[in-house]
């Protein structure tokens, strides 16, 4: 009965802003809160991540009794390629030079669509690659390495 | 006089060679990504910020407006033509614009829209001309207690009005607020939410945040989605409209500027509350309210009309208080205090050419939109063509590189990753994104104004009370509330927002 | 149509490897300039000047890069850390190089980490009240202080900043006692000055000038030995009798500790060439800033005699280390 409940978008939005709200407060305690004429640099944190926390709790509350709407199917596969596609530019683009970790980004990303055309994805990366360089280091004169080797 | 001399300062900047260059790159640029299906106003200027911050404060900010009504407007020829808004203002345009096209009036459509929305932006502009000054010179009087209690009212507005729910929309603003908190406090100096991570000392990038919480998030769940899509491709015709077509949307296109118009200045109302509202008006004065849903041109002026008017207006309170109106607008905020210029009542004095120039350029932009739109609108039919699976990666590759451009950081790419998971996660649960950033622009804003407010005030909370102005937001901002809690109220907002749906379904 | 577009993405790649050919010898690549502050402001501005004559009168590729953040310390921590080979060098401002890791803020030493090249430009601090404040002198800014302390309330641009560290000159040199009241900037603190909800501000020269010229504000005093050109009618807090009260934002050209001597050397050969160029010059004008280049050693020994002299300001007025 009440695993059930967690299926639901309330419940779940809920516990996220509960979770979210602690932590922010209990991280926000390392911070002095001064005093209302001097407020200090933890005072604002702590209200209102406290807010947040009571918020959440109501949130979650609404969930368990009503129920509220269920959960739609998440599209966990596209979510995934599509992060580790962007961690995985963000590993390379400073080790091996802007151009193949753009390669590597367009090719990856392009593998969480439904469809993947070698071709089309090879013409799509060598224009974008070629656009994103006459932009940025051409035309706005950003100097990244293209090409590059230093693991 | 005073307004001829200040427009011509602005025409004298808006008209350099350079800036019309920018102001057609910004128009050409939004309405061809404001088309591309999938894609609205809010993605397409986060994914463009990054290339902007190599210019010119005024160059760059010509630009973003650019970009930003013209894809206000693309997006309104995707709802036309596929029945596929690209922001929610435009989803009110779906209704009956989509209905014309599927009754062969493709073309007469697509020339209300865009006549439409230039008669509001003309007027629109000119209410920004006429209006900012006056405004600026009373928000002088705000103390750091009324720039609170706007804000306080401007977030409350915002989520009351917003197509979610009230409470989760609340706790997005709570949420958003927090995130404005990372980085160096300005007062004392100290790392809040850090983390250590020197790159966070600054506080989240404002484009990062943007993309990882709009583009990646609409990105995942479109691939999740079956692709389905109807195009009118074939010929459309009837573009030119003729005098008595012309006649019979100008009235609606005045009332929709008019409602839109006002609606706009409101902090925390923007351009889909505003369409909404002005759809609604035409049904109440039409004298045949059954065609509306089955292809009205009255539906598709008014609504237009009244996006495009509070697309211009809300830049008043953007400007002149330095408090964004909408998620949209929190966008060219962010940006603008990128380049260095601080929003609010003094970036007239001290920045007139950038404030009038953008103004002046408002004009030539909505020429361009016209120029552009009307004769290519062949193109920009053949663009809703493009399949997804090109266009995806190239978003995602704006996300990433995007994000790298700015600071040349590979942390910046990490955090916009994590952010797009949370984005997505949220938007699964219901979460609306836009009080979000609308929280984490004002956050920092909102908790300095409170502490100096105490702090000029020697620690007397009951200062936010005491002034007539704050007192009179946060009544305002109560009242909202309670409102939302009074559930006939309450279903009235949902009608207003069911209807669209109905309608859709309809379709 | 399709072999159009296999045609461009051929020529694309083509392209990409064209661009990647590098020459050799300094500079062979873009420099680039970090700027610790962001775009708009008056460290942007000075290093996009001399960025962009340096350019012209050498052909170098110049790359200004903004890397704002906390007061600048972000861009100078950035600095301090990177390769020394010539193609890093910083914008540096006393308030971030010399003040900043006073206060405990970003984890770099003023004077182990990085090679001064030359001095650029400096401004001096300009106390200012709005146009019709009761306080149009400073003597009268004093003695209501003094007669009721914390009473005067006093604006600038940030903890740590000059303009804060000024402010503070003074209140330790009068023995009146302000509340200070931190902003973000000049700007957000403008409409509360004109509105009469702080009482006067501290600011650089060029962040003012504008409002001052125009009427809007009055200045009152000058922290510097002697008038500043653009302001010959308003005393200097040294002739009001309170000596020892200069506070002179200044601008400057740092490299990375470990930059071969000679580099140093060239740089600061072609940069005070260009700040000697009538172009140059009038565009600081322009913003209020007096151009001043300098030797690599002058530049030294200002840092190094700026440090025991914030230091004891920073003490006097108990700002707490972070």
């Amino acid at each position: 009965m009440f695993g059930h409940s967690f299926r639901h978008k309330d419940t779940l939005a809920g516990i996220v802003f509960v979770l979210f709200g602690t932590l922010a407060f209990l991280i926000a305690q390392r911070y002095p809160a001064g005093t209302l004429l001097d407020m200090g640099p933890g005072y604002f944190p702590r209200a209102l991540s406290a807010l947040l926390v009571l918020l959440g709790l109501g949130i979650m509350a609404r969930g368990l009794r009503t129920g509220g709407a269920a959960l739609a199917t998440w599209a966990f596969r596209p979510l995934l390629i599509l992060t580790l596609s962007m961690v995985l530019f963000g590993l390379l683009v400073e080790r091996i030079g802007l151009v193949p970790a753009m390669v590597i980004l367009i090719f990856t990303s392009s593998a969480a669509g439904r469809e993947f055309r070698l071709r089309e994805v090879a013409v799509l990366t060598a224009l974008m690659c070629l656009f994103s360089v006459a932009v940025f280091v051409w035309g706005l004169g950003m100097h990244f390495p293209l090409f590059a080797w230093g693991f | 006089m005073e307004l001829l001399n200040n427009l011509s300062l602005g025409f004298g900047v808006a008209l350099t060679l350079g800036n019309i260059g920018y102001c057609f790159i910004g128009v050409l640029l939004g309405t061809l990504i404001g088309v591309l299906p999938g894609i609205g106003p809010l993605v397409t200027i986060s994914m463009l910020l990054p290339i902007t911050f190599g210019m010119p404060p005024v160059s760059a900010l010509i630009m973003l407006a650019g970009i930003y009504y013209g894809a206000q407007y693309g997006g309104s020829t995707a709802a036309i033509l596929v029945n596929l808004p690209g922001e929610v203002s435009s989803s009110v345009t779906c209704l009956d614009g989509y209905q014309m096209a599927r009754r062969g009036k493709a073309g007469y459509a697509l020339a209300t829209a865009a006549l439409a929305s230039v008669i509001a932006g003309f007027i629109g502009t000119l209410a920004i001309a006429t209006l900012a000054k006056p405004l600026s010179a009373w928000a002088i009087e705000f103390g750091a207690e009324d720039y609170f209690g706007l804000m306080v009212m401007g977030l409350v507005s915002a989520t009351v009005l917003s197509n979610g729910d009230l409470a989760k929309s609340l706790g997005m603003v709570m949420f958003g607020l927090l995130l404005g908190l990372i980085g160096t406090d300005v007062n004392s100096g100290i790392e809040r939410f850090t983390f250590n991570v020197p790159e966070l000392a600054d506080g989240i990038g404002f484009s990062i945040l943007a993309v990882g919480l709009f583009a990646m998030p609409e990105v995942v769940s479109n691939l999740g989605q079956k692709e389905t899509r109807e195009v009118f491709t074939a010929k459309i015709s009837g573009v030119m409209m003729s005098w008595a077509e012309f006649k019979a949307i100008l009235p609606p296109s005045l009332r929709g500027t008019t409602v839109g118009g006002l609606f706009g200045m409101l902090p925390g109302v923007g351009p889909t509350v505003s369409a909404f509202a002005a759809y609604m008006v035409e049904k109440k004065v039409s004298k045949d309210p059954a065609r509306f849903g089955l292809g009205a041109v009255e539906g598709v002026a008014a609504p237009e009309a009244a996006n495009n008017a509070a697309s211009q207006t809300t830049f008043i309170p953007t400007l002149t208080l330095g408090i964004p109106g909408s998620a949209t607008m929190a966008l060219i905020f962010g940006a603008l205090v990128m380049y260095g210029v601080q929003p609010g009542p003094t970036v007239m004095v001290r920045d007139p050419q950038l404030f009038w120039g953008v103004v002046a350029s408002m004009f030539v932009g909505n020429v361009m939109l016209v120029a552009l739109n009307l004769p290519l609108v062949g193109v920009w039919v053949r663009l809703l063509t493009v399949p997804y699976r090109w266009l995806f990666p190239c978003i995602i590759m704006f996300c990433a590189f995007g994000n790298y451009t700015v600071n040349s950081s590979v942390v910046d790419v990490y955090v916009c990753a994590a952010i797009g998971v949370l984005g997505y996660v949220m938007a699964q649960l219901d979460c609306p994104p836009a009080p979000m950033v609308l929280g984490y622009v004002l956050g920092p804003q909102m908790e300095e104004y409170m502490r100096r407010a105490l702090l000029l005030s020697g620690g007397d909370s009951m200062v936010f009370l005491r002034s007539p102005l704050s007192l009179f937001f946060l009544v305002v901002a109560a009242l909202l509330l309670i409102s939302m809690s009074i559930p006939a109220i309450r279903r009235k907002k949902h009608i207003v927002y069911e209807e669209k749906s109905e309608a859709e379904a309809k379709a | 149509m399709k072999k159009l577009w296999e045609v461009c993405a051929i020529l694309s790649v083509a392209a990409l490897c064209g661009g990647a050919i590098a020459q050799d010898k300094y500079p062979d690549q873009p420099i680039r300039l970090i700027v610790p502050f962001p775009a708009g402001g008056a460290t942007d501005l000075v290093s996009r000047v001399v960025a962009t004559e340096l350019g012209k009168a050498t052909g170098w590729a110049i790359a200004p890069d903004n890397k704002p953040g906390s007061g600048g310390s972000v861009g100078l921590s950035l600095g301090g850390k990177a390769k020394a080979d010539g193609y890093t060098i910083v914008m540096a401002q006393n308030a971030n190089l010399v003040i900043n890791p006073l206060l405990g803020v970003g984890n770099y030493d003023p004077i182990k980490d990085f090679e001064p090249v030359l001095l650029v430009a400096s401004s001096p601090m300009v106390m200012i009240v709005a146009k019709n404040s009761q306080y149009e002198s400073v003597e009268k800014i004093i003695a209501a202080a003094k007669a009721k302390p914390g009473s005067v309330r006093f604006g600038s641009p940030g903890i740590g900043t000059s303009g804060h560290l000024a402010g503070e000159l003074l209140q330790q040199l009068s023995g009146a006692k302000f509340l200070h009241v931190p902003y973000k900037g000049i700007s957000q603190a403008l409409p509360d000055l004109m509105g009469g909800r702080i009482d006067l501000f501290v600011g650089s020269a060029p962040s003012v000038m504008a409002q001052i010229k125009e009427g809007t504000l009055h200045a009152v005093g000058v922290f510097d030995k002697k008038r500043a050109t653009d302001l010959p009618d308003v005393p200097t807090f040294d002739e009001l009798g309170y000596s020892g009260s200069e506070a002179i934002t200044w601008w400057g050209v740092v490299v990375p500790a470990g930059t071969r001597k000679e580099i140093v050397d060239q740089l600061n050969k072609e940069i005070n060439a260009v700040l000697k160029k009538q172009e140059t010059q009038a565009q600081f004008k322009n913003a209020g800033a007096d151009v001043l280049g300098s030797s690599a050693e002058e530049f030294a020994g200002l840092i190094q005699s700026d440090v025991p002299k914030w230091k004891l300001v920073i003490e006097r007025a108990d700002i707490k280390k972070r």
